[in-house]
């Protein structure tokens, strides 16, 4: 079933966009017949690949939802889709995970762990954003979950990276540096392998890293 | 006077020399325009989101849905 929303305030539903929570425009996504959005195209997948990967994946959603409340790995799957998807808060994530038995798919369970620690440092940097010096403070806590864990996804907030980057530049510490800018490379290879900006962003931030080891040195 | 006129000139001479801006299309003609793109000549949309819902429901499929603006 194919739907053109066309935003405009002489057609219905003006503002469905804004409704179903899809920033970007022009946004693509599939919806159930309830309206609820499944799953959203990204920018960089909007090919025919792109678009058939995706309904496939819509689909699978829709199957996983139906025996999420009997069927526990269909749970957990249902759980991480939504996870990946950004359909959760960290509280409603935290509970439905909890309400879910241990699982035996070592792998699924660590990759929902993970996008729960996206959640985790995402709260973390919108706290920041508004209590005064707390930024500071992220630099030396995330740097101890990137060396020890819990770790986040690749899919984490580059604030992730750049809170830890921040505070090794204010304290002229290039070994810190390089480490957060690993970090963010490997993630960076993961999430956006073929962008346009990624070569200028480490560029940058190897130009910062230059730059502290000269004064180190 | 003439320092008036000179300026008046110069004004006029810079107003013509500018290209003119094209006009903005109305909310009207923006919508028109959209409905009329080739993408949505080419397969069988619908832009009735009622009628999507109701369509998905009656055949049991899901709705592929392009959010898109009028405005330009």
């Amino acid at each position: 079933m194919l739907l053109c929303q066309i935003e405009s305030e002489l057609a219905g539903h003006p503002r469905l966009r804004e409704q179903k929570g899809l920033v970007g425009l022009p946004s693509v996504a599939f919806l159930d017949a309830a309206g609820t959005v499944l799953v959203q195209v990204p920018f960089d997948h909007r090919t025919v690949d792109g678009f058939r990967a995706s309904g496939a994946r819509a689909h699978r959603y829709v199957r996983l939802r139906e025996r999420a409340d009997t069927d526990p790995a269909a749970a957990a799957g249902f759980l991480l889709m939504q996870l990946e998807e950004r359909q959760l808060s960290l509280d409603a994530a935290r509970a439905r995970r909890a309400s879910i038995a241990e699982l035996d798919a070592a792998d699924l369970a660590a990759r929902i762990a993970a996008r729960i620690v996206d959640l985790e440092v995402a709260a973390a940097l919108d706290a920041a954003r508004t209590a005064g010096d707390a930024r500071a403070t992220l630099g030396p806590r995330f740097l101890a979950m990137h060396r020890d864990g819990p770790h986040p996804s690749p899919y984490v907030s580059r604030g992730f990276w750049f809170a830890m980057l921040e505070w090794a530049e204010a304290r002229r510490d290039p070994a810190v540096f390089e480490e957060a800018l690993a970090g963010m490379r490997a993630s960076l290879a993961t999430t956006d392998p073929d962008a346009t900006w990624v070569p200028r962003l480490l560029a940058d931030q190897e130009a910062k890293l230059r730059a502290l080891r000269d004064r180190d040195g | 006077m003439l320092r008036t006129l000179a300026a008046v000139s110069a004004l006029a001479a810079l107003s013509a020399a500018q290209s003119p801006t094209p006009a903005r299309p109305s909310p009207e003609q923006a919508l028109r325009e959209k409905l009329a793109s080739p993408f949505l000549r080419h397969a069988d949309w619908t832009t009735d989101y009622d009628d999507a819902l109701a369509a998905a429901a009656r055949e049991d499929r899901l709705i592929f849905a392009y959010f898109t603006t009028a405005y330009h």
